[in-house]
């Protein structure tokens, strides 16, 4: 029910957009007409905030006033300007001093931010935005349509790497009729534009601050001005960045706190310990480890969910280089796939945060996973026998040898390497451990990014390897790069495992120029239903983030201005 | 050689030596389980079936223990060779000729120096991949600069000592004079030196594992310690018995050397 | 005599820091992979990787490289982050006060308790002090840092709360310069003390055999027939020329001990070096790499003079050349 529900209004959303019969039109604030909840313990709160009425995910309730919020973050963004990169760190810092065009809300749903309503032409090739009137930047200058141009041409489009991989060939023009309006000419049909626009996306930068500099080196990026909820406060690097209320936020009276403080913590066993002791509010994540004993805790508050700064609908996916003799054959990857005991990989690694996929698609996408999908089950004897199969044999518990296998000297063992990043070895030894079951011997690569990069999609030195593809919020946006045959090459984390099908690259380029949902939904069940019968990939488990804070807090948003309407009263 | 009897402390402190490098020797034999299948459920602890108790996949820790034995014996041997034959040598020619020699030596002992080693191999391993055999290289080939040094120093200090002076002006050739005189004289140093460096390789592995750079195809006793951290608070045993294990043979090399340093001073 | 002597070897402070420079320059930049790969964070299309590529000069040739980089270090500038865009002597510099302030604390306290220890304990020779000291420093050195770092945070910190568990100041501090001070001290207590536990351990074991060899030479025989008392023999004699290791020793982990101190940092949240370079190192931002090996290469230059002069101020048997 809940996911006809996502689906249907993302259709709205979408072809309400694109058939352009009226511009949407969203007010910013809404008076409250019914009455406001009571939170919880407000009386009892030591420090005497003021009250006010806040609208949170659609409920009402009176939230105090005030107060400071720290938030642990893992590492030290460096600068702070999020249309220049797009780093988890410092998107993670920054985003709150920004808005972007169109925000995202719980269900994906676009809903106006500095744009207060859109229009889209009938072949969705014309955007046209209306921006809110009296927008001012930190420094008091105002916002108007020329800094989203400039925003869009001289720092997304060139150094924002998602923005620039997949609108820069799209993009025709970005024109500014008059200091409210902006418009983006497409050359081709492009329908996920207002899922690209928030503040993670596509933030806002001040023409005033950045024009006729190079925007990577500005200095302001460490003391950086927006329009955002907050305003920079301080920045001590490697130590804490201060945020501060704006109190001309043009979402009236938002924020809540006086400050966010977020305070560099690289250790996660030391963030947890902060937490406990009451240093730290918030944190992005709870370590595995840590879970099962920190959920029981009264004073601890929860908000699970599938988005992240890195992005929305992350899989940890095993992809098989399919140029390798050994895994081109079929019945190998099949058995690898049976051998795999992905229920152990959530539980023992992820500590049941998150699911076993059901299809190659994440079911985040609520719209676009396939249904009814034979995904292989867990099965070590299947498994052993579709690699005896294949001409890998050998007694039980040794490693198997190659006979009369494709491409394989004789007699060969049955030895395949794995690249990960470091941060994911307890993958990599159960991968091993649970391979060594079926005779297979697994040689762990432990890689930083950008050796292994290099190694998987520049040189294509690799047999199998684990990768988090983020799904994203459209198939479009994160999963077509997966199994593309023209995206078989050096760029990371395009399509890793060298996956070539004519149908599948087709079905896909079809579905992209098709705007009906239901129509796209079909053609991505016929390329579910392909990638199930070839398995390039292992889709191992779909992973969630929890943010933890304490129960003295609320009113959290999963990323982007996760604080906007955040209170706590301490 | 005159006989100093060996207190209990260095009785025990050779003992558990020779029961490392044994069990080192026989750990595939010795090894209950496979320590790289999974063997049980995940984080149960100490138990008549897992003695130390099972890490969060399920593996056998007793086995991981046993198995880095041998690891861990292998990396501390293999960067102990390196370092003693690459430090004594050129710690002792540079000391010795002084001069030309030793300003060269001493230039390439300081740029060896000056690279902060830790950082390097960070970095070495970062970019060229973990492993055992990195691991001892990068080891052997960056930490031989400071046991030369301190060779030099003992060396330059020796030299002008009578008896050396004396063998010298006697005719003694300046070979004969380095190795029967100088470096017997030298050892202590040496010994001292090697000691603190090789219980440093067994900490050093341990923290490069802790922060994520550890080889996770050859279990090892420093790879156990660090990667268990994360679950210091959930199962002790993971950080506990590794951790044990490390802590023991670091006190073991250290009083075998102290005591090898009274042997060697009471014969001089 | 001395002051030629300093001049020569400061002379020789640039070839061993540029051998240290090239060494790391080479090794960085044949190794796989590129900064682009990190700053797209997974994104980006092979346009976007040209486009950068180009920006940063990492299109040219490796040699080319190389000459750009030494030019611009001769005129002083050490370049500019690939990662944050600003300038590598600015954000080493805000690092380093930091790494200064903790490992200097570290140095000299540990240097003073453990001299202290091995003079007391060499003192009462095989007294229950000595054994005591021998024993906590044995297991102290044998104890992983990580370890020791995670027991003291449970313990002290969550348990007790008598310390805050991390940074180096309190969350949005705003309380003047006598306020910062107190406020900086208290968040110091613990990863100092964490660091200095294991230096002590060095130290006082080096220090004390060197006492003990000493107390065994013929001059301090010699000292002892001429009726000095055991305190003046240890004191003024035996712990003179045994400091030279120990000197050595000390001398040696200026520069070790920024990376000592380097697990300290991430524990603790220390805004140091030691955060600094392993971020980097994951991200290859190779000027802020080679910046932090240039910095520490000259401590570690600098700190071997010192203590070569020190060894001719300790020994006078040493001569310099």
């Amino acid at each position: 029910m809940k996911n006809r529900l996502k689906h249907l209004f993302l259709a709205c959303a979408i072809v309400i957009g694109v058939t352009g019969l009226t511009g949407q039109v969203h007010a910013a604030t809404t008076e409250p007409t019914a009455p406001c909840t009571k939170l919880g313990a407000t009386e009892t709160g030591p420090k005497k905030l003021k009250l006010v009425c806040a609208e949170i995910s659609e409920n009402k309730i009176w939230v105090p006033l005030g107060g400071d919020l720290v938030v642990a973050i893992p590492q030290d963004p460096g600068q702070l300007n999020p249309a220049t990169t797009t780093s988890g760190a410092v998107h993670t810092a920054s985003e709150m001093v920004y808005n972007g065009l169109v925000g995202l809300d719980d269900r994906l749903n676009p809903m106006p931010d500095l744009a207060e309503s859109w229009t889209v032409n009938k072949k969705a090739t014309v955007y046209t935005f209306k921006l809110r009137k009296g927008v001012k930047w930190h420094d008091g200058q105002p916002f108007t349509s020329a800094d989203v141009k400039y925003s869009f041409d001289e720092v997304l489009l060139k150094y924002h790497s998602r923005t620039r991989a997949s609108m820069l060939g799209a993009i025709d023009s970005i024109t500014t009729p008059n200091p409210l309006t902006v418009v983006f000419k497409f050359k081709e049909p492009y329908a996920p534009l207002l899922l690209q626009l928030d503040v993670t996306e596509a933030p806002i930068v001040a023409k005033h601050i950045y024009d006729g500099t190079d925007p990577t080196k500005n200095p302001r990026n460490l003391s950086p001005v927006g329009t955002g909820p907050f305003k920079f406060g301080s920045y001590k690097t490697g130590s804490e960045i201060v945020l501060e209320k704006n109190k001309n936020y043009f979402k009236k009276g938002e924020p809540y706190l006086d400050r966010v403080i977020m305070r560099v913590i690289p250790n996660a066993n030391t963030q947890v310990i902060a937490f406990e002791t009451g240093e730290v509010d918030f944190l992005w994540g709870i370590p595995g480890p840590d879970r099962a004993r920190l959920l029981t805790k009264k004073k601890v508050n929860y908000l699970v969910t599938r988005r992240n700064p890195g992005g929305a609908n992350c899989m940890m996916t095993i992809s098989f280089n399919l140029q390798k003799p050994i895994l081109a054959n079929f019945n190998v990857r099949k058995g690898i796939f049976q051998a795999l005991d992905r229920n152990a990989f959530l539980k023992n690694i992820l500590f049941n945060e998150g699911s076993v996929p059901v299809s190659p698609f994440s079911k985040g996408i609520a719209w676009a996973w396939g249904r009814k999908l034979d995904l292989p089950k867990y099965d070590a004897k299947a498994a052993n026998s579709l690699l005896d199969s294949a001409g890998w044999t050998g007694r039980d518990g040794s490693i198997r040898t190659a006979r009369g296998v494709y491409g394989v000297a004789d007699g060969t063992k049955l030895s395949i390497d794995f690249l990960h990043f470091p941060t994911f070895s307890a993958y990599a030894e159960l991968y091993k451990a649970q391979l060594k079951e079926v005779g297979i011997d697994v040689r762990l690569r432990p890689l930083e990014s950008g050796p292994f990069s290099t190694a998987v999609f520049t040189k294509r030195d690799f047999d199998t390897n684990i990768i988090s593809y983020c799904n994203g919020t459209d198939p479009e946006i994160g999963i077509r790069r997966m199994y593309d045959s023209k995206q078989i090459g050096p760029v990371a984390f395009s399509n890793a495992a060298g996956y070539s099908n004519a149908t599948v690259d087709s079905l896909f380029q079809s579905a992209r120029n098709t705007l009906d949902l239901n129509k796209r939904q079909v053609l991505y069940q016929k390329i579910q239903e392909d990638l199930v019968r070839d398995l390039p990939y292992v889709w191992l488990v779909e992973s969630a983030g929890t943010r933890a804070f304490t129960a003295d807090c609320g009113g959290f948003k999963p990323y982007g201005l996760f604080a906007e309407t955040a209170y706590c009263q301490k | 050689m005159k006989h100093v009897p060996l207190n209990l402390r260095t009785r025990s402190a050779v003992g558990l030596i020779v029961f490392w490098f044994v069990v080192a020797g026989f750990s595939r034999q010795l090894a209950p389980y496979d320590p790289f299948k999974v063997s049980g459920p995940g984080l149960e602890g100490p138990s008549r079936e897992f003695l130390f108790g099972t890490d969060a996949i399920g593996r056998d820790l007793l086995s991981g223990v046993v198995y880095g034995a041998r690891t861990s014996a292998i990396i501390v041997v293999g960067v102990g060779i390196i370092v003693a034959i690459i430090g004594t040598l050129l710690g002792i020619i540079s000391g010795y000729f002084g001069g030309l020699v030793d300003d060269a030596i001493m230039r390439i002992t300081e740029l060896f120096q000056v690279i902060p080693r830790f950082f390097l191999i960070i970095i070495a391993i970062a970019y060229f991949g973990a492993g055992m055999d990195n691991l001892i290289l990068v080891l052997g080939f960056t930490s031989w600069a400071m046991l030369a040094r301190v060779v030099r120093a003992e060396v330059l200090s020796l030299r002008e000592r009578t008896f050396v002076e004396a063998a010298l002006v006697s005719g003694a050739s300046p070979w004969r004079v380095l190795f029967r005189e100088i470096l017997p004289n030298a050892t202590p140093v040496i010994v001292v030196y090697l000691a603190l460096l090789l219980s440093q390789v067994l900490l050093l592995e341990a923290s490069l594992s802790f922060i994520g750079l550890g080889d996770p195809n050859a279990i090892s006793w420093g790879y156990l310690a660090g990667a268990s951290q994360a679950y210091l608070r959930i199962g002790w045993w993971l950080a506990v018995f590794p951790g044990v294990a490390i802590l023991l043979a670091v006190l073991a090399i250290n009083i075998i050397s102290d005591a090898l340093n009274e042997r060697i001073k009471t014969r001089r | 005599m001395k002051l030629p002597y300093i001049g020569r070897r400061l002379l020789q402070v640039a070839p061993t820091v540029s051998g240290v420079l090239l060494l790391t320059f080479i090794l960085i930049h044949i190794a796989p992979g590129d900064p682009i790969q990190a700053l797209a964070s997974g994104n980006g299309d092979e346009d976007y990787y040209a486009f950068m590529r180009h920006k940063f000069g990492l299109d040219q040739p490796l040699i080319n490289q190389l000459g750009t980089y030494v030019g611009n270090i001769l005129r002083g500038d050490l370049g500019t982050s690939y990662i944050t865009g600003q300038s590598v002597s600015t954000t080493i510099g805000e690092r380093l006060g930091a790494t200064l302030l903790l490992t200097g604390t570290a140095i000299i306290v540990s240097s003073i308790i453990g001299i202290g220890l091995a003079v007391v304990a060499s003192l009462r020779s095989d007294g229950a002090l000595d054994h005591a000291t021998n024993a906590a420093s044995l297991i102290l050195y044998a104890s992983p840092v990580f370890w020791i770092a995670q027991l003291v945070l449970l313990f002290l910190s969550l348990r007790l709360g008598w310390f805050p568990v991390q940074g180096m100041n309190s969350a949005g501090l705003d309380a003047g310069v006598f306020g910062t001070v107190i406020d900086t001290a208290w968040h110091l207590a613990l990863p100092a003390g964490v660091l200095a536990i294991q230096e002590v351990a060095v130290v006082a074991r080096l220090m004390r055999s060197g006492i003990r060899e000493e107390l065994g030479q013929d001059y301090i025989r010699t000292a002892r027939a001429k009726g000095a008392s055991e305190s003046q023999v240890v004191v003024r004699h035996a712990l003179r020329s045994a400091l030279l290791p120990v000197v050595t020793v000390i001398g040696n982990r200026i520069g070790n001990i920024f990376s000592g101190a380097m697990v300290v940092e991430l524990i603790f949240g220390w805004p140091g070096l030691g955060q600094l370079i392993l971020s980097s190192s994951q991200t290859r931002d190779t000027p802020v790499l080679l910046g932090i090996f240039l910095l520490v290469a000259f401590t570690v230059v600098l700190s071997n003079l010192i203590t070569d002069l020190s060894y001719a101020w300790i020994d006078p048997r040493i001569r310099l050349k």
